[in-house]
This record gives structure tokens, sequence and C-alpha cells, in this order.
């Protein structure tokens, strides 16, 4: 059993809130919450491990799918130790709120392993409901409701272009598991079905990618939920997002107007994500359009897959939820006192309250806007490399350009953060284990950058196990 | 061949150490409570840096091909990337520069920084180290990395402690770089494609296909262009100068702005040789243009940092036009400019910082007059402000003479362009030493220069004599580069005619 240990972990973490929610348990929830985020995370590395095959064939754990619940995990251990600041979620609801997000992300770790495109589809939506419900768990009367029910309904869209392309699919393949697509699909993919099909699946993940065109509830839902919850949508649907993209962007190699269609996809959302960040004056905003401008980096990726573009998705997915999560770590701490978003005028003075968290911020915003030494660099470095070799020049030309419009907005976080002075701004000084991970996190952007072997090498088995 | 690596024979990794111990020892300013052990710990710091880089000069040894100190290892294998770090002739002086003016940039901010002081140290250290990188790496990624490294660090140095307008000039220097740089990264990639190496020698070995040298010599040429900065995108210069703080502009002008012209020679004119030549002229014109404009600007400044700043587009102006006559004489020229602008240009900056740490102006007007009550600064002032219009017995003499000998080789007309700029050159310096030391006094008494602005100026006025009576140490050491590149030029000569010929039918069409 040890093969289901990370979904096992998670499982107990979502029964264990719903329990205490009916005063079963003493502990405070917001120990329990990090004890379980810490759990979750050495469960996935214990994971790593074990491999095995569970349900029919319906769920598969291997390399690929234990590399990507390693990160999810980890992600969700970050998430839960920025939790344990709840500080615009609404107090009276936190069992709830831990609840739904441990469900989520087991939801998601559940998507990653699937190998059947209707299990696929249900560990999505068993990510997907949590969220929609706690896009509304904020203080006071904001914008929440209105975030959330434009999360539904973008959601519910996506969703069922999602279930149209698997239509596609199981019509011309005759079965949902993708091992028996793979085998009897290959002759049929001169038929445009199957580009509709697959391009149709894709449009349903890029949804939770938030990548032109269906990003349109980033922003709102962004700057509308609570910090924290934001933190949490933000990071972790985009690793799955990733991890399916590759899987069925594997499946469908053959088929020329799909790489070709992504690539024009990726160059729109890097754009058209950059041009709206520019004029952003809130930080929960202007980090949604950075979103969709690296989702557009991501789906790079995707046009280059046997070039190495694979692994570098997988580098620069792992990257960017590190990157958001530091980010957002910041926001949590700046944020609590506004009726939607956080103004990037709060960063002010933040050197002065918190050096340590003034610094992270700073790397992981350079990491971001794609400046060396940083993790987030290297990311761009090997897509850029991958989609030049794959043949997609202008991709690369318009990544670089993209790389420098993206500058401008996030040296002006940098200058609010780090040079402007502000003193009556206060920050609630960050308790001990925050710094700690704040420093910790701010290395591995560094040493990510420098030393990515690692993660690059565990990124390159992880696509072996899928192509076998 | 240029491409022979020899390792390195020293006993420690000795470009390694110069290039990370400041890195790393910015880690130890955290926890360092007072603000006076930080300044004495960043000084022992550089200093032990200048120390450890020493014997690159002492053990370099001219006569050998290709790179010295090498240090190679495997770093990313997957991309092709290494860890590859060496030396020649035209980079090692540079490295020398840098480690010899980290010191003095710490000793000039004893005083005027006050605020932040342990980040501003940090910021210091940081950028030292990754200059010294940006010239001793040989992997494209690497010198990628180190290239833009330097835009966070310098942008604080700038944006925090630089003037009024500091976020304005901070900015505008980070975007001006990054979008030159843009071109840079996606000429790297389309190396690599082509290659499938990063390491400059195996490029250099291989070759690239000759369509493409066009857009890669100016892919190349615009990153470096921007930082040396040749007119028309100059623009960022005087804003970050007059802005940034004094160890800030020195650190510009000394190192930061020979990072362009180094980036030229090191890539633009080994790795597409035929498209340098080819493209020339448009270069030569540029820099003839930049030499005669800046000169002029800066004759109408009354701000001294601005006058200095745009001296500085002048002087790097020569640099590049004798880099592009491609005969010896202008390569030198060329190099040793480079030094010897590194010398003047950061004594007048440490002067200017050292007047308005006295009266709070950079004007002219409220400086006139000093030198009456500051006998030593005269002195100081005189002789960089010599040193600068290239007077002879001065460094900057024998650099611009080289210079304009070299354009003079290459075309009668682009020579005599040159003697314009260099009378302008003997105005705008003239006219500013004379205001500040003679000018009609209106100022209460200030005090003369003290031991520790001695210590910051004598090191850089005794090397700007030495270098004028006698420059051969410095170009014993980069001649024998200097002579391959321009046998590796002329060899392309020919194709470069071809490539003319196309490129003017291209455009006529």
């Amino acid at each position: 059993m040890l093969s289901l240990l990370p979904e096992t972990t998670l499982a107990a973490a979502a029964l264990f809130f719903f329990f205490k929610n009916l005063e079963l348990f003493k502990l405070e929830s917001k120990k329990a919450v990090l004890l379980f985020g810490l759990a979750a995370a050495s469960a996935s590395v214990i994971g790593l491990f074990f491999h095995g095959e569970f349900f029919n064939g319906a769920y598969r754990v291997d390399n690929f799918s234990r590399f990507f619940t390693l990160l999810i995990s980890f992600a969700y251990m970050i998430a839960c130790i920025i939790f344990t600041r709840l500080k615009e979620c609404d107090q009276s609801r936190v069992d709830e709120f831990f609840f739904f997000t441990s469900m989520a992300a087991l939801g998601l770790v559940m998507a990653v392993g699937s190998v059947e495109l209707m299990s696929m589809f249900i560990a999505l939506e068993v990510s997907s409901y949590p969220m929609y419900i706690i896009t509304t768990f904020r203080k006071g009367l904001g914008r929440q409701f209105e975030a959330s029910v434009k999360y539904i309904i973008f959601g519910a869209v996506s969703t069922a272009l999602m279930l149209y392309g698997i239509s596609y699919i199981y019509g011309l393949s005759g079965s949902t598991f993708l091992v028996d697509i793979a085998s009897t699909l290959p002759p049929k993919l001169g038929n445009p079905m199957a580009a509709l099909g697959v391009l149709l699946f894709m449009g349903g993940l890029g949804y939770k990618l938030a990548a032109f065109p269906f990003h349109f509830w980033a922003p709102d839902v962004y700057s509308g939920a609570a910090s924290e919850v934001t933190t949490f949508i933000a990071a972790l649907p985009k690793i799955t997002a990733t991890a399916l993209l590759i899987r069925i962007a594997h499946l469908f190699t053959g088929i020329e107007i799909v790489p070709l269609t992504i690539s024009v996809l990726a160059v729109l959302s890097m754009t058209a994500g950059n041009l709206m960040a520019l004029g952003q004056t809130g930080l929960k905003r202007l980090l949604a359009y950075s979103a969709v401008s690296h989702a557009g980096f991501i789906l790079v990726g995707l046009i280059a897959l046997g070039n190495g573009g694979a692994q570098a998705a997988m580098f620069y997915a792992s990257v960017y939820a590190l990157m958001s999560l530091a980010a957002f770590m910041v926001a949590v701490e700046a944020s609590g006192r506004d009726p939607v978003d956080i103004p990037i005028e709060r960063l002010k003075g933040l050197w002065r309250k918190s050096p340590v968290m003034a610094v992270m911020l700073t790397i992981a915003l350079a990491s971001l806007a794609g400046l060396p030494p940083t993790a987030g660099f290297a990311g761009k470095l090997f897509l850029l490399i991958s989609a030049w070799k794959a043949g997609f020049e202008w991709v690369v030309i318009a990544g670089v350009i993209n790389t420098f419009i993206g500058i401008y907005y996030y040296l002006k976080v940098i200058k609010t953060c780090l040079v402007s002075d502000g003193r009556e701004n206060g920050f609630a000084p960050a308790p001990f284990y925050l710094k700690a991970a704040s420093v910790v996190m701010a290395a591995t952007m560094i040493l990510l950058g420098i030393f990515p072997n690692t993660l690059l090498d565990m990124a390159g088995s992880a696509f072996r196990a899928l192509v076998m | 061949m240029i491409t022979e690596l020899h390792h390195n024979t020293l006993a420690y990794p000795v470009l390694t150490l110069t290039t990370f111990l400041p890195i790393i020892g910015t880690a130890a300013l955290m926890f360092i409570k007072r603000d006076e052990s930080a300044r004495i710990y960043s000084l022992i710091l550089t200093l032990v840096v200048f120390i450890i880089s020493l014997p690159l000069y002492f053990n370099f040894q001219p006569g050998l091909q290709g790179f010295q100190f090498v240090e190679q290892h495997a770093w990313i294998p997957a991309y092709g990337l290494s860890y590859l770090m060496g030396v020649d002739g035209i980079s090692l002086p540079m490295i020398l520069l840098t480690t010899f003016l980290g010191p003095i940039c710490v000793l000039c901010s004893w005083r005027y920084i006050s605020n932040r002081t342990k980040e501003f140290l940090a910021c210091i250290l940081l950028t030292q180290g990754i200059m010294a990188g940006v010239f001793a790496a040989l992997d494209l990624v690497l010198f990628y990395i180190f290239w833009e490294a330097m835009l966070v660090p310098m942008f604080l140095i700038i944006a925090i402690w630089g003037g009024p307008r500091r976020i304005y000039a901070g900015v505008k220097f980070v975007l001006y770089t990054l979008a030159g740089s843009i071109f840079l990264l996606a000429a790297i990639v389309a190396i690599f494609s082509h290659t499938g190496t990063f390491s400059y020698p195996d490029i250099f070995l291989k070759g690239l296909p000759e369509a493409w040298e066009t857009y890669l010599f100016i892919a190349f040429f615009i990153a470096f262009a921007v930082k040396v900065p040749m007119v028309p995108v100059h623009t960022w210069l005087p804003a970050a100068h007059v802005e940034a703080p004094t160890a800030g502009s020195v650190i510009l002008a000394s190192v930061l702005l020979k990072m362009g012209t180094y980036g030229m020679l090191r890539f633009n004119l080994t790795l597409t040789p035929a498209a340098s030549v080819s493209l020339a002229p448009f270069v030569l014109v540029v820099s003839a243009a930049a030499i005669v404009y800046g000169g002029m600007l800066s004759l109408a400044q009354n701000d001294i940092k601005k006058l200095i700043a745009y001296s500085s587009v002048a002087h790097m102006g020569f640099v590049s036009l004798g880099i592009f006559t491609f005969n010896l004489n202008g390569l030198q020229g060329g190099m040793l400019q480079m030094i010897n602008h590194g010398l003047t240009t950061g004594g007048l900056f440490l002067m200017a910082g050292m007047l308005y740490e006295r009266t709070h102006s950079r004007e002219l007007s409220t400086n006139s007059g000093l030198g009456r009550f500051m006998p030593g600064f005269a002195f100081f002032l005189g002789l960089f402000s010599l040193s600068s219009l290239a007077f002879p017995g001065t460094a900057s003499f024998v650099g611009e003479f080289l210079c304009i000998s070299g354009a003079f080789r290459n075309n009668l007309w682009l020579g005599a362009w040159m003697i314009p700029g260099a009378l302008l050159a003997a105005a705008y310096m003239f006219r500013m030493f004379l205001r500040v030391i003679w000018g009609k006094c209106e100022h209460e008494p200030v005090k003369d220069i003290d031991l520790r602005e001695w210590t910051c100026l004598l090191p850089l006025a005794v090397l700007v004599i030495i270098f004028g009576f006698y420059p051969s140490p410095i170009l014993k050491l980069m001649n024998p580069a200097l002579e391959t590149l321009v046998g590796h030029i002329n060899s392309h000569v020919p194709q470069a005619s071809q490539m003319a010929t196309r490129l003017a039918a291209a455009l006529l069409n």
C-alpha cells in the first residue's frame, strides 16, 4: 500500500478536517494543517520509490505521476505553511477551508496518476469543486462571490469542452484507456476528429493553466478570493494541468496542427498576459496576468515534446509553482485590509519591516522575470532551446521579447518593496518558521537556477516513464 | 589557435575565487551588526580578492595562444552547458581592473553611504564578483548569466542610494540593457541549435553558417552597443551616472561600459568576422559621431557628473572606433583606452563625489573656485583632467594616439574626423578644471581631501602616470591575442566583401 501513500495522506488530511469540523478533535487547526503539509511532502518523497497499477489499470503510479505528485505535495506543504497566517479568510470556516484545500490537492494528485480519460476527468472535477467553494471564503463583502461565479461558469464551459473532446477521442479509438488509445489511434491521426478532440481536451486544461484564451477568470478570481485561496489556486492546479497536457500532447504527437495551434496560443498567452500586466496597480491582478504569460511559456514546452520540451515544461512548471508561492507568501503577509486587491503600494517599506521577505520577493520576481541566475531564467532558457530545436524560431523571438516586456512590471514591484520608503504600512512581524521558509525558498530559487541538474534528470526520467 | 585551453596551474582556482569570493562573501554581511565592521570587512574582502587576482598578471604567459588559467567542469550536460572560465590577453586586463577598483569603491563610500550601509556593500560586492565573471566566462550561457545578473544589484545601487531622480535612472538603465540583451539571448539559443554547444572555443572551431553571420552580428552588436553605450542608445548613461552614488558611477564608468566593448572584441570579431568587416563602416560612422557629439554635449553641461558622463560617451567612441579599424594599432588603442578610461574617469567620478560630499552640489557654479582651499584636490583633478583629454605623458595619450593612428591607417577621412573630437576633449575638460579650481569663489572654505580620499585617488593617479610613460606592461599582455585577432579578421576579408556586395544588393532591391 506504500505506493498510494501520498494519496492516503492527503485523504487522511481531508478526513481529519472533516471530523475536526464536527469538533471531534482538540488539536488546533493551524498546527494540524502544518503537520499534514509536512506529512504530505514526506509521503510524496517515500512514494517516489514505489510503483504500481490500480483500479483495473485506470490509475498508474510510475515515475511520471510520482514526479508530479512530489511537486503537488511540496506545493501543498508550502501552501499549508502560508495557511497558518490566515488573514483574509473567514476565521469561522477555517476547518472547512483546510478540508477543501486537502480535497482539492487530493484531486490534483489523482488526476496526475489517472491513465484513463474518465477517471482523469473525475479527479479534475474533485479538485475543481473545492476550489469553486473556497473562492467565496473571504471575510466581509468583497468581490468573492462574483469571482466564484466567474470561476464556476468558465470552469463549466471548459469542462464541457473537455468532455466533448473526450467523446471525439473515444469515438475514434473506442476506449478511454490511454494505453488502448496509444495503440489504436496512430493510423487515425490524419482524421480531423483526432485534432479536434485533442485540442478541445487541451482547452479544458488550458483553463486550469489560465492560458489564453481561457484566462478570463484569472484576474477576477485572483483578486476577488482571499489571498490564501489565491495562493492555492495560483500554484497547484497549474502543476496538474502541465502534467495532463504533456500526457495528452504526447499521445497526439503525430498531428501537425496541434503543435502549431499550441504555439500560436502560447505566444498569444505570453503577449496578452504581459501587456495586460503592464498597467496593473493591484498585486494580485498583476500576478494573475503574469500567470497568463507564464502559462504561455509552459505551453512552449508542449510544441517541442521530443526535443527536450517536456522536461523543460516540467522544470518550468515546478519552478513556476515555487515562484508563485513565494510571491503569494508575501502577498498574504501584506493582505487583510483591502476590500478587493492588494495595492502594490502596500509593499512600500517592506525592506524595513521584513528584510527577509523583501529579499525573497525580489528573488521571486527576478525569477518570474527570467533574470539569471534564478531558476526562472534556467527554465526559460531550456524552453527556448527546445522550441528552437523543434523549428519554432519565431516562438523563441516572441519569448525573448516578452521577457523584456515582463521586466518592466516586475521591476515596478521590486522597486516598491526594496526601494520605496513607507513607515506607516505596518506589517505584522513574521514568525520564525515563516522567515526560515522564505530563506529556504529564496535559496531554492537561486540554487535551482545554478544547479538544475537533479530536477532536470528527475523530469527526464519521468518523461521516459511516460514514453514507455 | 585561439581555442587552445591551458588549464590553471596555480595552487587555487584563481578565476573562480576572483568571481565567487565576493559573491559568497556577501552572505557574511548578514551576520555583521555594526556598519563600521561591515565596511572594514568589505574592504578586507575586496583587498583579498585583488591579491588573489594578482598572480593572473605575474603567471600569465603572453606567448601562449588561447586561454589560460582555464577551469572546466560539466555543469548541465543535458543542455550542453559547461562551467568554462579562462582568460586571454583581452580579458585579463579587464579582470585586473575590476579587482583593482573593488577596494576603491568600498573606500569612497565610507562616509558617503550612511543609510542601509550593509545592503549597499552587499550590492558592491555582488557587482564586483559578477563583473569579474563576465570577463572570465567562456561559456556563452555562463557569460549571459553574469551579464544579466548584473542588472539587479546595479539597479538597486542606483535606485536606493542615488540622487533625486534615481528611480527613473535605475529603471531606464535596466530597460535599456535588457532591451539589448534579449537579442543576445536569442542569438545564443540560435548558435546552440546549430553547434550543439555553448562553449566559446568549440563554437569557434565549428564555425557558424555564413548566412546567419549578419543576423548574429547584429544581435550581439545591439546588446553590446547599449552597454558601451554608442549613440543613439547612450541616453541611459547620463541619467544613470548623474543619479548613481559615487561608487556606482565608478563601477559604471570604469568597468560596466567596458563589458560592451569587451563583448564586441570577444564575440563579434571572432565569431562573426566576415559580418564584422562588412558592417564595420556603420560602426565606424556611429563611433565617430559619438566622439564629436559626446564632446559637444559635454561642453554644454553645468553638472559635473553629467559632463564626465558625456565625456565617457565620447571616449567610448574612441574605443569602438579603434576596435573596428581592424588593424593592430587601432585594437591596441581601443584596449588601452578601455583601461585608461577606467582609471581616468573612475578618478574623475571619485572627485565629483568628493566635491558633492563637501558642497552638496554637482553644479559647476556652486563648486567654482574651490581649488584655493584644496590644493591636494586640485593636483588630482588636474592630473585626471589632463589624462582625460589625452595630454602627452598621461595614460590616455597613448591609447588615443594609437586609436587615431589606427583610424588614419584605415581611412584618411576617418582619422581626420577624430581630431576635432580630441580638441573638444581639451575644451570641456579645461572648462571644468578652470571653473572648479580657479573660478570665482563664493563658497565658504572647505576641507582638503583627507587620508582616506588620498588612498582612493593615489593608486589611480600612479597608474595613470605609469601607463602614460610606460604602457608596455599591458601592451605586452595583450599584443599576441590582438595579433591573432587581426590575422583572423584579415583572413575573412574576401568573404566579407562578397557579403557586403550581397547585402548592398539586398538593400537596394
